[in-house]
Protein backbone atom coordinates (compact mmCIF):
# COMPACT_ATOMS: atom_id res chain seq x y z
CA UNK A 1 0.00 0.00 0.00
CA UNK A 2 1.33 3.37 -0.98
CA UNK A 3 0.25 6.53 0.81
CA UNK A 4 1.59 9.97 0.06
CA UNK A 5 0.99 13.30 1.70
CA UNK A 6 1.31 16.29 -0.57
CA UNK A 7 1.62 19.73 0.94
CA UNK A 8 0.52 21.32 -2.34
CA UNK A 9 -2.78 19.47 -2.06
CA UNK A 10 -5.42 21.82 -0.63
CA UNK A 11 -7.18 19.00 1.23
CA UNK A 12 -6.29 18.37 4.88
CA UNK A 13 -3.95 15.45 5.48
CA UNK A 14 -6.56 13.10 6.95
CA UNK A 15 -8.73 13.57 3.86
CA UNK A 16 -5.76 12.75 1.64
CA UNK A 17 -5.26 9.50 3.54
CA UNK A 18 -8.96 8.64 3.35
CA UNK A 19 -9.05 9.39 -0.37
CA UNK A 20 -6.06 7.21 -1.18
CA UNK A 21 -7.27 4.26 0.88
CA UNK A 22 -10.67 4.47 -0.79
CA UNK A 23 -9.12 4.62 -4.25
CA UNK A 24 -6.97 1.59 -3.60
CA UNK A 25 -9.97 -0.31 -2.26
CA UNK A 26 -12.06 0.58 -5.31
CA UNK A 27 -9.28 -0.30 -7.73
CA UNK A 28 -8.78 -3.64 -5.99
CA UNK A 29 -5.16 -3.14 -4.98
CA UNK A 30 -6.34 -3.31 -1.37
CA UNK A 31 -8.53 -6.36 -0.78
CA UNK A 32 -10.83 -7.26 2.09
CA UNK A 33 -8.79 -8.64 4.98
CA UNK A 34 -5.64 -6.73 4.02
CA UNK A 35 -3.92 -5.14 6.98
CA UNK A 36 -3.28 -1.44 7.35
CA UNK A 37 -0.26 -0.04 9.17
CA UNK A 38 -0.73 0.80 12.82
CA UNK A 39 -1.50 4.43 13.64
CA UNK A 40 1.90 4.91 15.23
CA UNK A 41 3.90 3.37 12.40
CA UNK A 42 2.07 5.33 9.74
CA UNK A 43 2.37 8.61 11.64
CA UNK A 44 6.09 7.98 12.25
CA UNK A 45 6.90 7.23 8.65
CA UNK A 46 4.89 10.09 7.20
CA UNK A 47 6.11 12.52 9.84
CA UNK A 48 2.59 13.52 10.81
CA UNK A 49 0.60 13.58 14.02
CA UNK A 50 -0.89 10.35 15.35
CA UNK A 51 -4.24 12.10 15.84
CA UNK A 52 -4.39 12.89 12.13
CA UNK A 53 -3.95 9.23 11.23
CA UNK A 54 -6.38 8.16 13.92
CA UNK A 55 -9.09 10.51 12.72
CA UNK A 56 -8.60 9.25 9.15
CA UNK A 57 -8.96 5.66 10.37
CA UNK A 58 -12.03 6.50 12.46
CA UNK A 59 -13.68 8.15 9.45
CA UNK A 60 -12.85 5.14 7.30
CA UNK A 61 -14.36 2.89 9.95
CA UNK A 62 -17.53 4.99 10.12
CA UNK A 63 -17.88 4.68 6.37
CA UNK A 64 -17.51 0.90 6.61
CA UNK A 65 -14.28 0.81 4.60
CA UNK A 66 -12.12 -0.68 7.35
CA UNK A 67 -12.58 -2.71 10.51
CA UNK A 68 -11.02 -1.10 13.53
CA UNK A 69 -11.25 -2.67 16.93
CA UNK A 70 -9.29 -1.98 20.07
CA UNK A 71 -6.13 -4.02 20.21
CA UNK A 72 -6.61 -5.48 16.74
CA UNK A 73 -4.99 -4.61 13.45
CA UNK A 74 -6.91 -2.28 11.18
CA UNK A 75 -8.09 -4.30 8.22
CA UNK A 76 -9.96 -3.61 5.02
CA UNK A 77 -13.59 -4.56 5.64
CA UNK A 78 -15.49 -6.99 3.52
CA UNK A 79 -17.39 -4.78 1.15
CA UNK A 80 -21.14 -4.81 1.60
CA UNK A 81 -22.88 -5.58 -1.66
CA UNK A 82 -22.95 -2.13 -3.12
CA UNK A 83 -26.47 -0.88 -2.93
CA UNK A 84 -27.15 2.74 -3.61
CA UNK A 85 -29.04 3.60 -0.46
CA UNK A 86 -31.12 6.72 0.05
CA UNK A 87 -28.80 8.15 2.73
CA UNK A 88 -25.71 7.54 0.62
CA UNK A 89 -27.56 9.26 -2.23
CA UNK A 90 -28.26 12.34 -0.14
CA UNK A 91 -24.65 12.45 1.06
CA UNK A 92 -23.22 12.24 -2.43
CA UNK A 93 -25.75 14.77 -3.79
CA UNK A 94 -24.72 17.27 -1.14
CA UNK A 95 -21.02 16.80 -1.79
CA UNK A 96 -21.59 17.13 -5.51
CA UNK A 97 -23.49 20.35 -4.99
CA UNK A 98 -20.64 21.74 -2.95
CA UNK A 99 -18.21 20.77 -5.71
CA UNK A 100 -20.37 22.36 -8.42
CA UNK A 101 -20.57 25.58 -6.44
CA UNK A 102 -16.77 25.56 -6.09
CA UNK A 103 -16.39 24.96 -9.81
CA UNK A 104 -18.81 27.74 -10.75
CA UNK A 105 -17.08 30.09 -8.34
CA UNK A 106 -13.78 29.24 -9.98
CA UNK A 107 -15.30 30.39 -13.26
CA UNK A 108 -16.03 27.02 -14.88
CA UNK A 109 -18.99 26.94 -17.23
CA UNK A 110 -21.64 24.22 -16.68
CA UNK A 111 -20.66 22.61 -19.98
CA UNK A 112 -16.98 22.40 -19.19
CA UNK A 113 -17.88 21.03 -15.75
CA UNK A 114 -19.88 18.25 -17.45
CA UNK A 115 -16.97 17.59 -19.76
CA UNK A 116 -14.62 17.42 -16.76
CA UNK A 117 -16.87 14.88 -14.97
CA UNK A 118 -17.01 12.66 -18.07
CA UNK A 119 -13.25 12.85 -18.51
CA UNK A 120 -12.60 11.83 -14.92
CA UNK A 121 -15.10 8.96 -15.08
CA UNK A 122 -13.41 7.67 -18.21
CA UNK A 123 -9.96 8.01 -16.68
CA UNK A 124 -10.97 6.15 -13.53
CA UNK A 125 -12.52 3.39 -15.61
CA UNK A 126 -9.32 3.03 -17.58
CA UNK A 127 -7.09 3.10 -14.53
CA UNK A 128 -9.06 0.43 -12.71
CA UNK A 129 -9.34 -1.61 -15.85
CA UNK A 130 -13.10 -1.94 -15.86
CA UNK B 1 -10.02 -29.77 2.09
CA UNK B 2 -7.77 -32.66 1.17
CA UNK B 3 -4.08 -31.99 1.48
CA UNK B 4 -1.77 -34.13 -0.57
CA UNK B 5 1.61 -34.63 1.01
CA UNK B 6 4.58 -34.04 -1.23
CA UNK B 7 6.90 -35.68 1.30
CA UNK B 8 5.54 -39.23 1.63
CA UNK B 9 4.46 -40.34 5.09
CA UNK B 10 6.37 -43.60 4.86
CA UNK B 11 9.66 -41.75 5.37
CA UNK B 12 8.58 -41.48 9.00
CA UNK B 13 8.20 -45.24 9.42
CA UNK B 14 11.30 -45.78 11.62
CA UNK B 15 10.06 -43.37 14.28
CA UNK B 16 6.45 -44.55 14.01
CA UNK B 17 7.54 -48.19 14.38
CA UNK B 18 9.74 -47.30 17.38
CA UNK B 19 6.77 -45.55 18.98
CA UNK B 20 4.47 -48.52 18.32
CA UNK B 21 7.04 -50.94 19.79
CA UNK B 22 7.27 -48.77 22.90
CA UNK B 23 3.51 -48.53 23.31
CA UNK B 24 3.00 -52.27 22.86
CA UNK B 25 5.79 -53.22 25.27
CA UNK B 26 4.56 -50.79 27.93
CA UNK B 27 0.97 -51.96 27.62
CA UNK B 28 1.91 -55.63 27.76
CA UNK B 29 4.45 -55.21 30.57
CA UNK B 30 1.96 -56.28 33.19
CA UNK B 31 1.20 -54.38 36.38
CA UNK B 32 3.53 -51.46 37.07
CA UNK B 33 4.31 -50.32 40.61
CA UNK B 34 2.04 -47.50 41.78
CA UNK B 35 5.07 -45.56 42.97
CA UNK B 36 8.55 -45.80 41.54
CA UNK B 37 11.56 -43.54 41.13
CA UNK B 38 10.88 -41.22 38.19
CA UNK B 39 13.85 -38.87 38.33
CA UNK B 40 17.51 -39.60 38.91
CA UNK B 41 20.67 -37.74 39.83
CA UNK B 42 23.90 -37.91 37.84
CA UNK B 43 25.12 -41.09 39.51
CA UNK B 44 21.78 -42.80 38.94
CA UNK B 45 20.38 -42.45 42.44
CA UNK B 46 16.65 -41.71 42.47
CA UNK B 47 15.73 -38.23 43.73
CA UNK B 48 12.01 -38.10 42.98
CA UNK B 49 9.24 -40.66 43.15
CA UNK B 50 5.94 -40.86 41.34
CA UNK B 51 3.82 -42.98 39.08
CA UNK B 52 5.81 -44.63 36.27
CA UNK B 53 2.92 -43.72 33.99
CA UNK B 54 4.15 -40.14 34.29
CA UNK B 55 7.40 -41.18 32.58
CA UNK B 56 5.70 -43.17 29.84
CA UNK B 57 3.05 -40.51 29.33
CA UNK B 58 5.67 -37.81 28.80
CA UNK B 59 7.87 -39.90 26.47
CA UNK B 60 4.96 -41.14 24.35
CA UNK B 61 3.33 -37.68 24.23
CA UNK B 62 6.61 -35.98 23.25
CA UNK B 63 7.25 -38.63 20.61
CA UNK B 64 3.85 -38.07 19.02
CA UNK B 65 4.42 -34.28 18.99
CA UNK B 66 7.89 -34.81 17.51
CA UNK B 67 6.56 -37.00 14.70
CA UNK B 68 3.82 -34.47 13.89
CA UNK B 69 6.28 -31.54 13.85
CA UNK B 70 8.63 -33.59 11.71
CA UNK B 71 5.87 -34.42 9.19
CA UNK B 72 5.14 -30.69 8.97
CA UNK B 73 8.80 -29.64 8.56
CA UNK B 74 9.52 -32.34 5.97
CA UNK B 75 6.48 -31.28 3.99
CA UNK B 76 7.76 -27.70 4.03
CA UNK B 77 11.13 -28.95 2.83
CA UNK B 78 9.68 -31.07 0.02
CA UNK B 79 7.49 -28.26 -1.25
CA UNK B 80 10.55 -26.06 -1.65
CA UNK B 81 12.64 -28.61 -3.49
CA UNK B 82 13.63 -27.71 -7.03
CA UNK B 83 15.23 -31.12 -7.48
CA UNK B 84 15.66 -34.16 -5.27
CA UNK B 85 18.00 -33.38 -2.40
CA UNK B 86 18.74 -35.34 0.73
CA UNK B 87 16.54 -34.08 3.54
CA UNK B 88 18.61 -34.06 6.74
CA UNK B 89 15.61 -32.75 8.63
CA UNK B 90 13.82 -36.03 8.02
CA UNK B 91 16.27 -37.73 10.38
CA UNK B 92 15.12 -35.57 13.28
CA UNK B 93 12.21 -37.69 14.45
CA UNK B 94 14.02 -40.89 13.50
CA UNK B 95 16.74 -39.98 16.01
CA UNK B 96 14.61 -38.55 18.77
CA UNK B 97 11.73 -41.02 18.92
CA UNK B 98 13.82 -44.23 18.89
CA UNK B 99 16.07 -42.60 21.51
CA UNK B 100 13.10 -41.88 23.76
CA UNK B 101 11.74 -45.35 23.10
CA UNK B 102 15.11 -46.93 23.93
CA UNK B 103 15.45 -44.98 27.17
CA UNK B 104 11.88 -45.85 28.12
CA UNK B 105 12.48 -49.53 27.46
CA UNK B 106 15.60 -49.36 29.62
CA UNK B 107 13.49 -47.72 32.31
CA UNK B 108 10.87 -50.47 31.95
CA UNK B 109 13.46 -53.18 32.51
CA UNK B 110 14.81 -51.19 35.46
CA UNK B 111 11.31 -51.19 37.00
CA UNK B 112 11.07 -54.95 36.47
CA UNK B 113 14.51 -55.66 37.92
CA UNK B 114 13.91 -53.81 41.17
CA UNK B 115 17.45 -52.36 41.24
CA UNK B 116 18.23 -49.37 43.41
CA UNK B 117 20.11 -47.22 40.95
CA UNK B 118 19.45 -46.54 37.30
CA UNK B 119 22.24 -46.72 34.75
CA UNK B 120 21.54 -44.83 31.59
CA UNK B 121 20.27 -47.45 29.13
CA UNK B 122 22.64 -46.86 26.22
CA UNK B 123 22.35 -50.58 25.43
CA UNK B 124 18.72 -49.99 24.50
CA UNK B 125 18.91 -46.49 23.07
CA UNK B 126 21.97 -46.75 20.79
CA UNK B 127 20.94 -49.80 18.74
CA UNK B 128 17.42 -48.41 18.31
CA UNK B 129 18.70 -45.01 17.15
CA UNK B 130 21.34 -46.60 14.93
CA UNK B 131 18.90 -48.97 13.27
CA UNK B 132 16.26 -46.29 12.80
CA UNK B 133 18.74 -43.80 11.30
CA UNK B 134 20.08 -46.35 8.79
CA UNK B 135 16.53 -47.20 7.65
CA UNK B 136 15.58 -43.51 7.60
CA UNK B 137 18.58 -42.63 5.41
CA UNK B 138 17.63 -45.39 2.96
CA UNK B 139 13.98 -44.29 2.97
CA UNK B 140 14.85 -40.68 2.29
CA UNK B 141 17.12 -41.75 -0.56
CA UNK B 142 14.23 -43.80 -1.98
CA UNK B 143 11.86 -40.87 -1.61
CA UNK B 144 10.66 -39.73 -5.03
CA UNK B 145 10.83 -36.11 -6.06
CA UNK B 146 7.42 -34.63 -6.64
CA UNK B 147 7.41 -31.09 -7.98
CA UNK B 148 5.08 -28.86 -6.01
CA UNK B 149 3.26 -26.38 -8.23
CA UNK B 150 4.47 -22.89 -7.42
CA UNK B 151 1.69 -20.45 -6.53
CA UNK B 152 0.79 -18.34 -9.51
CA UNK B 153 2.44 -14.96 -9.53
CA UNK B 154 -0.05 -12.15 -9.67
CA UNK B 155 0.54 -9.23 -11.95
CA UNK B 156 1.37 -6.20 -9.85
CA UNK B 157 0.49 -2.64 -10.64
CA UNK B 158 3.33 -1.19 -12.70
CA UNK B 159 2.19 2.37 -11.98
CA UNK B 160 3.78 2.26 -8.53
CA UNK B 161 7.08 3.41 -9.91
CA UNK B 162 5.39 6.34 -11.66
CA UNK B 163 3.54 7.29 -8.51
CA UNK B 164 6.77 7.27 -6.53
CA UNK B 165 8.50 9.42 -9.12
CA UNK B 166 5.57 11.83 -9.02
CA UNK B 167 5.66 12.00 -5.21
CA UNK B 168 9.40 12.63 -5.31
CA UNK B 169 8.91 15.41 -7.85
CA UNK B 170 6.11 17.00 -5.82
CA UNK B 171 8.33 16.82 -2.76
CA UNK B 172 5.54 14.93 -1.03
CA UNK B 173 6.19 12.61 1.89
CA UNK B 174 5.11 9.07 1.26
CA UNK B 175 5.27 5.60 2.71
CA UNK B 176 5.02 2.24 1.02
CA UNK B 177 3.87 -0.46 3.41
CA UNK B 178 4.10 -4.18 2.98
CA UNK B 179 3.55 -6.89 5.54
CA UNK B 180 3.79 -10.57 6.18
CA UNK B 181 1.64 -11.84 8.99
CA UNK B 182 0.88 -15.50 8.43
CA UNK B 183 -1.63 -17.36 10.55
CA UNK B 184 1.00 -19.57 12.15
CA UNK B 185 2.59 -16.52 13.77
CA UNK B 186 -0.71 -15.60 15.40
CA UNK B 187 -1.15 -19.20 16.52
CA UNK B 188 2.33 -19.39 18.06
CA UNK B 189 2.17 -15.97 19.69
CA UNK B 190 -1.28 -16.48 21.21
CA UNK B 191 -1.66 -20.18 21.98
CA UNK B 192 1.87 -20.99 23.18
CA UNK B 193 2.03 -18.09 25.69
CA UNK B 194 -1.36 -19.13 27.08
CA UNK B 195 -0.05 -22.67 27.59
CA UNK B 196 3.13 -21.25 29.14
CA UNK B 197 1.16 -19.04 31.55
CA UNK B 198 -0.95 -22.03 32.57
CA UNK B 199 2.19 -24.10 33.19
CA UNK B 200 3.73 -21.17 35.08
CA UNK B 201 0.68 -20.92 37.31
CA UNK B 202 0.81 -24.63 38.06
CA UNK B 203 4.56 -24.84 38.72
CA UNK B 204 4.58 -21.57 40.67
CA UNK B 205 3.73 -23.22 43.98
CA UNK B 206 6.05 -26.19 43.71
CA UNK B 207 9.06 -24.56 42.04
CA UNK B 208 8.91 -20.79 41.94
CA UNK B 209 11.99 -20.35 39.72
CA UNK B 210 10.60 -22.72 37.08
CA UNK B 211 7.36 -20.73 37.18
CA UNK B 212 9.25 -17.47 36.62
CA UNK B 213 11.26 -18.94 33.72
CA UNK B 214 8.08 -20.21 32.02
CA UNK B 215 6.39 -16.86 32.59
CA UNK B 216 9.29 -14.96 31.02
CA UNK B 217 9.47 -17.35 28.05
CA UNK B 218 5.70 -16.99 27.62
CA UNK B 219 5.95 -13.21 27.57
CA UNK B 220 8.82 -13.35 25.07
CA UNK B 221 6.76 -15.57 22.79
CA UNK B 222 4.13 -12.83 22.48
CA UNK B 223 6.64 -10.37 21.02
CA UNK B 224 6.45 -11.54 17.36
CA UNK B 225 2.65 -11.09 17.35
CA UNK B 226 1.73 -8.98 14.35
CA UNK B 227 4.41 -10.31 12.04
CA UNK B 228 6.77 -8.33 9.84
CA UNK B 229 6.19 -4.92 8.32
CA UNK B 230 8.32 -3.30 5.67
CA UNK B 231 8.08 0.49 5.48
CA UNK B 232 9.72 2.34 2.63
CA UNK B 233 9.92 6.11 2.85
CA UNK B 234 11.82 8.76 0.95
CA UNK B 235 14.93 8.35 3.08
CA UNK B 236 14.93 4.79 4.34
CA UNK B 237 13.73 1.21 4.28
CA UNK B 238 12.71 -0.06 7.69
CA UNK B 239 11.54 -3.45 8.86
CA UNK B 240 9.50 -3.59 12.03
CA UNK B 241 8.61 -6.69 13.93
CA UNK B 242 6.01 -7.87 16.31
CA UNK B 243 3.64 -6.35 18.77
CA UNK B 244 6.13 -3.70 19.88
CA UNK B 245 7.07 -2.69 16.35
CA UNK B 246 10.74 -3.24 17.08
CA UNK B 247 12.82 -1.91 14.22
CA UNK B 248 15.02 -4.81 13.19
CA UNK B 249 16.45 -3.18 10.09
CA UNK B 250 17.06 0.31 8.83
CA UNK B 251 18.62 0.94 5.45
CA UNK B 252 19.34 4.38 4.11
CA UNK B 253 18.08 4.79 0.55
CA UNK B 254 21.35 6.55 -0.30
CA UNK B 255 23.32 3.39 0.60
CA UNK B 256 21.43 1.13 -1.79
CA UNK B 257 23.42 0.09 -4.85
CA UNK B 258 21.11 -2.52 -6.38
CA UNK B 259 17.67 -4.09 -6.10
CA UNK B 260 16.33 -7.25 -7.71
CA UNK B 261 13.74 -9.97 -7.23
CA UNK B 262 15.22 -12.99 -5.51
CA UNK B 263 13.77 -16.47 -5.22
CA UNK B 264 14.99 -18.64 -2.40
CA UNK B 265 14.36 -21.87 -0.52
CA UNK B 266 13.67 -20.96 3.11
CA UNK B 267 14.76 -24.24 4.68
CA UNK B 268 17.67 -24.99 2.40
CA UNK B 269 19.13 -21.49 2.07
CA UNK B 270 18.43 -20.15 5.54
CA UNK B 271 17.22 -23.09 7.61
CA UNK B 272 13.85 -21.71 8.58
CA UNK B 273 11.73 -18.61 8.82
CA UNK B 274 12.21 -15.32 10.63
CA UNK B 275 15.34 -13.22 10.70
CA UNK B 276 18.03 -15.32 9.10
CA UNK B 277 21.59 -15.01 7.94
CA UNK B 278 23.80 -17.04 5.69
CA UNK B 279 27.19 -16.41 4.13
CA UNK B 280 25.79 -14.06 1.52
CA UNK B 281 22.98 -12.08 3.11
CA UNK B 282 20.65 -11.25 5.92
CA UNK B 283 17.08 -12.35 5.26
CA UNK B 284 13.80 -11.20 6.79
CA UNK B 285 10.69 -13.22 5.96
CA UNK B 286 7.87 -15.16 7.53
CA UNK B 287 6.49 -17.00 4.54
CA UNK B 288 6.84 -17.58 0.84
CA UNK B 289 9.96 -18.03 -1.24
CA UNK B 290 10.26 -14.68 -2.97
CA UNK B 291 11.58 -11.32 -1.96
CA UNK B 292 13.67 -8.35 -2.95
CA UNK B 293 17.42 -8.53 -2.63
CA UNK B 294 19.11 -5.26 -1.79
CA UNK B 295 22.82 -4.72 -2.20
CA UNK B 296 24.39 -1.72 -0.51
CA UNK B 297 27.58 0.22 -0.26
CA UNK B 298 28.52 -1.16 3.13
CA UNK B 299 27.40 -4.20 5.02
CA UNK B 300 25.87 -7.45 3.95
CA UNK B 301 23.26 -7.84 1.27
CA UNK B 302 19.71 -7.83 2.61
CA UNK B 303 16.79 -9.96 1.47
CA UNK B 304 13.29 -8.74 2.32
CA UNK B 305 10.63 -11.39 1.90
CA UNK B 306 7.37 -10.17 0.46
CA UNK B 307 4.03 -11.45 -0.78
CA UNK B 308 4.20 -8.80 -3.52
CA UNK B 309 7.88 -8.57 -4.43
CA UNK B 310 7.12 -6.93 -7.81
CA UNK B 311 5.43 -4.00 -6.08
CA UNK B 312 8.21 -3.64 -3.53
CA UNK B 313 10.78 -3.78 -6.32
CA UNK B 314 8.93 -1.12 -8.33
CA UNK B 315 8.84 1.17 -5.29
CA UNK B 316 12.53 0.70 -4.53
CA UNK B 317 13.45 1.23 -8.18
CA UNK B 318 11.36 4.39 -8.19
CA UNK B 319 13.10 5.81 -5.14
CA UNK B 320 16.63 4.83 -6.02
CA UNK B 321 16.10 5.29 -9.78
CA UNK B 322 18.10 2.09 -10.19
CA UNK B 323 17.00 -0.40 -12.80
Amino acid sequence: MLLSINEKDSRPIYLQIIGQVKEQVSSGSLRPGDELPSVRELADSLGINMHTVRSAYLKLRDQGIINLRLGRKARIARRPTTVYTATAGVDIRERLRELIVDALLAGLSPDSFRELVNQQLKKINEEWGR
Amino acid sequence: MKVKLVHPLWTHLPSIVALIILVILVLTAGPLPAEAPVHFGFSGEPNRYGSPWEVFGITIGLSVIFILVSVLLDELWARQEKAKSFNWLSLMDDIFVPFMAGVSLGYLSFLKSGDDSFTFPWVYALPMVGGAVIIAVILDMLRPYRPYPAPSVTEESPDLKDEITKSLRDNASFVYWDYQNPFYVTLITVVLPLVMFLVAAITWFSQAWAGIVTLVVGIMLIIPYGGQRTLVTRSQVAIRWGILGIRVLRLKIADITGVEIHEFQPLKDFGGYGIRVNREMWAYYLRGNRGVKITRTQGKTVLIGSDHPEALLAVLQGITSLE
